[in-house]
């Protein structure tokens, strides 16, 4: 008896195992066929007026799936049917933490999707040389709105290899740095407006003697590198040479390529950091800070870093802090053309083994429309947002859909209308290709392949080395000796030799 | 009478000695396979024992072999745990390959051109190597030993324990922790530790001892970081350790107690040494992956903070900061065949100067 009782289970145990093995095997297999999509009209779907096919697109993001979502994206694929475009929108959200790897890795695999975001900073200098991404160009050719909506200096200077291989998603062309300023202090402390870094580092040591509670200036550990910039009163002028290659290598208007800390004026903002530090213009444990933006916020301190983004990150200081006024300050000097390279961070790309290419396009210059390009960034008008004004709105849910991923363009981004006039000022600033001198790298892609291993030791050499010396923990000079003699270990003569060849291969070339 | 039982009696003659065997293993070979994911490592270790021994295993093995037939079922029970281990620890190994290959996504793994030993040169001649290495090994033999000697404390504590209902209960708030993400873990240890006013400081200042700027002291972490370790893991351990306990037969301490034996007597002479077999499997297997930091851990708690990277940073962190840029599957992977061969290596010689101590405690 107890024998056959056994034998029950193991058949059991056997049985639910294959089950679930052929049940892996025949996912594995059907997939192809079911997302092949092309032609494939989905069921749901269809049947209107002489309405063309809908196939369904595929789409891989970042980040979490915005709240409202499934609402706003029915709306868009009911928009999308209405106006007989063919397609209709999925699009799923990959956490962060696994998006680079989930993408390479289902591109490895074929696996079929009809688009994704890309970036230099995520895989698409391998992408691209794999070969596994579509170039635009004859794609982009002829859907005006799409083209209109970006400005041409942007397309041109975001082609890898003279070739589109993704759309610039981005609503300014280069951030430009500052601060944001408590304006009530610093009239508290009768300190006139801030024009320049002088004024901006008076106003700090002015909360220091005046405000004991506050931290003057209050930055993120993640961000705290950017103060070698920040406070380099060199920034502010014209005579800031130098545009990034990598993080690490700058080429400078006589088209050489340099390590960063051979550009004039490099010490400039790390031997403030050291001053700061020491005179607790920085607070004490700068160096594992994560909650900056909400301090300031709070009131807990007199100065945040500002970027030109478009990004509103001060409405609770001004809702919640009695008697809080903010300016943003950009202690730059008149007639200030910074340097750009009208690079964007994010690309939207479609992989080579999507069939549906010419969809996906014609989606995207569909979404280059204002209105559906307002549906599907800002939610459905009336319940998700409002518009004030001709480029203003006013958000009244919690949708945010992440813009960069898609739908962000420089022509058609709204400011929210929480957005003080100072800061969109400066967004307004950024997001005109004509304030910028481009700079010697404008359209040129480094290829990091022939010194990975070098750039493999250097990379984290900037968490290590210069990230605490931005916070000012550590002296100007013994940190600077430690980096140049690192980065030489690592090999950043070959370095600058091969980024140099590239350079000059592409100066000769245009 | 289950099945296992049987089976068992029918093996050895002396029954003792059986359970001995048999009886405090079981519940450690379960947990071997839980923890195993070097069991490549062990099949490739017994491939490579000595002739001798290997004579002695195949007598072994034939014996299995005939007390396999006369209950096939137990086989059969197998055959899906030896399944799902060819298809996610055997199959995958072909991706070794990726370490010795320019990786390229069109390509694929096979198509990918070859670069030899290219890979490993950027994290063999980087001048953090010592370092890393460093603090990896001594924040992982920090970890097993503080895990462990915390492990048996609770589980002989736990069996110590008579009334049953609360003896459950310790058991589950003990074990909690282990289900708690590392992300969550270094929020707490933030709230603690960090911050404008850290919440350890205030009890010191309440204790009248001064304050410590806990994240600037990078040679407090190798033990604020076991603290964290044992808090989060000791648990999981312990149960293994009490499941271990509760296989020593009762007899033993009964005859213990006639013989006057107190209880902690009975803890020193009978439950610990009867556990060093398990402890020392458990052990092993540990080292099996001594040389892979525990990334979501470090991560999760230091970040970026590089004023504890002296102390904290480890193989695993190391690398993530420098594919940053690069993202390069082939460096990763070499990174990675390095810190398994090592592993590896470390497991084989650890064993064998096991085996020469005590047979029973050995891997294989």
């Amino acid at each position: 008896m107890k024998k056959w009782r056994w034998m029950g289970a193991v058949t059991v145990v056997l049985l639910l195992a294959a089950v679930s093995l052929s049940a892996c095997s025949s996912n594995g297999n059907s997939k192809p066929n079911a997302e092949n999509g092309a032609g494939t009209p989905t069921a749901s779907e269809g049947n209107a007026e002489k309405p063309k096919e809908i196939v369904e697109l595929k789409a891989l993001f970042p980040g979490d799936t915005p709240q409202g979502f499934d609402e706003v994206m029915a709306a868009v694929n009911e928009k999308l049917k209405k106006d007989n475009i063919g397609a209709s929108l999925k699009i799923q959200f990959i956490p962060w933490s696994d998006y680079g790897n989930t993408t390479s890795v289902k591109i490895a695999a074929n696996e079929q999707f009809d688009m994704f975001l890309e970036a230099p900073w995520l895989h698409m200098g391998q992408m691209i040389a794999s070969d596994s991404i579509y170039a635009l160009d004859e794609f982009v050719e002829g859907r005006e709105e799409l083209k209109q909506s970006i400005p041409e200096m942007m397309w041109e200077a975001n082609k890898f290899n003279g070739k589109i291989m993704g759309i610039p998603l981005g609503t300014t062309q280069t951030m430009v740095y500052g601060f944001q300023v408590r304006k009530d202090l610093r009239e508290k402390y009768g300190l006139p407006e801030i024009k320049t870094l002088d004024d901006m580092v008076n106003f700090l040591y002015a909360v220091k003697e005046n405000d004991k509670d506050l931290i003057p200036f209050v930055v993120d550990q993640r961000t705290a590198g950017h103060n070698a910039q920040r406070f380099n009163s060199l920034y502010y002028t014209n005579d800031y040479d130098g545009f990034a290659v990598t993080n690490e290598f700058l080429a400078t208007s006589d088209k050489k390529v340099i390590p960063i800390y051979e550009r004039p004026g490099y010490e400039n903002g790390y031997k403030y950091s050291e001053q700061f530090y020491k005179d607790g213009i920085f607070h004490k444990n700068i160096m594992q800070e994560q909650n900056a933006a909400t301090l300031f916020n709070q009131g807990k301190a007199a100065s945040y870093p500002y970027y030109s983004d478009g990004v509103v990150n001060y409405t609770d200081l001004l809702k919640n802090v009695p008697g809080a006024e903010l300016e943003i300050v950009v202690p730059a000097v008149d007639g200030w053309k910074p340097l750009s390279d009208f690079k964007q961070w994010n690309f939207l790309s479609v992989p080579k083994y999507s069939k549906n290419v010419e969809l996906v396009m014609d989606v995207m210059n569909w979404l280059s429309i204002k209105e559906n390009h307002d549906l599907l960034e800002y939610g459905i008008q009336g319940k998700d947002w409002n518009p004030v004004g001709e480029s203003g709105y006013e958000s009244i849910s919690d949708y945010s859909f992440p813009g960069y991923v898609m739908t962000w363009r420089p022509q058609l981004a709204r400011t929210p209308s929480t957005m003080i006039a100072d800061d969109k000022k400066w967004v307004d600033f950024s997001k005109d290709a004509n304030n910028f001198s481009p700079a010697v790298t404008t359209g040129f892609t480094a290829n990091l392949d022939a010194v990975k291993t070098e750039i493999a030791q250097i990379t984290p050499l900037n968490e290590q080395i210069l990230s605490p010396m931005a916070a000012g923990l550590h002296k100007f000079e013994d940190g600077i000796a430690k980096y140049k003699s690192e980065m030489e270990r690592a090999g950043s003569q070959k370095v600058i030799e091969e980024l140099q060849k590239q350079l000059d291969a592409f100066l000769a070339g245009k | 009478m289950t099945l296992f039982d049987g089976f068992l009696i029918k093996t050895e003659n002396d029954e003792y000695s059986t359970w001995r065997r048999y009886g405090s293993l079981g519940s450690v070979r379960m947990s071997q396979a839980i923890l195993a994911n070097n069991s490549p490592a062990i099949a490739f270790a017994l491939s490579v024992l000595r002739t001798k021994e290997i004579v002695a295993l195949k007598n072994k093995i034939m014996e299995s072999y005939r007390q396999a037939f006369k209950s096939p079922f137990l086989i059969l029970l197998a055959v899906p745990g030896l399944i799902t281990l060819f298809i996610f620890n055997y199959l995958p190994m072909y991706g070794v390959l990726l370490a010795f290959k320019d990786f390229d996504y069109s390509k694929g793994i096979w198509g990918s051109s070859w670069v030899g030993l290219k890979n490993f040169e950027y994290f063999l001649t980087s001048s953090q190597l010592f370092v890393v290495i460093r603090n990896t090994l001594l924040l992982n033999v920090a970890f097993i030993v503080s895990q462990t000697i915390a492990a048996l404390a609770i589980a002989v504590l736990l069996n110590e324990i008579r009334i049953k209902w609360f003896a459950r209960l310790s058991q589950s708030v003990i074990f909690l922790p282990y289900f708690m993400s590392w992300i969550v873990v270094g929020m707490i240890t933030q709230s603690m530790l960090g911050g404008q006013n850290p919440t350890v400081n205030e009890w010191l200042i309440q204790l009248g001892l001064s304050e410590v700027n806990w994240y600037f002291e990078a040679h407090l972490w190798p033990w604020i970081l076991s603290v964290i370790k044992v808090w989060h893991g000791a648990g999981y351990f312990a149960i293994i350790y009490l499941a271990a306990i509760t296989s020593i037969p009762e007899d033993l301490y009964e005859a213990a107690k006639i013989d006057g034996a107190s209880r902690f007597q009975a803890v020193r002479k009978i439950t610990l040494p009867l556990l060093i077999p398990t402890i020392s499997i458990l052990t092993l297997l540990l080292i099996g992956r001594i040389f892979n930091g525990d990334f979501a851990m470090i991560y999760a708690i230091v970040g970026d903070n590089s004023l504890l990277f002296p102390t904290t940073d480890v193989i695993d962190t190391y690398v993530y900061r420098s594919m940053r840029v690069l993202n390069d599957f082939g460096m990763s992977s070499a990174v990675g065949l390095f810190q398994s061969v090592m592993g590896l290596v470390l497991v084989l010689a650890v064993n064998s100067f096991v085996r020469r101590v005590s047979k029973e405690s050995a891997l294989f």
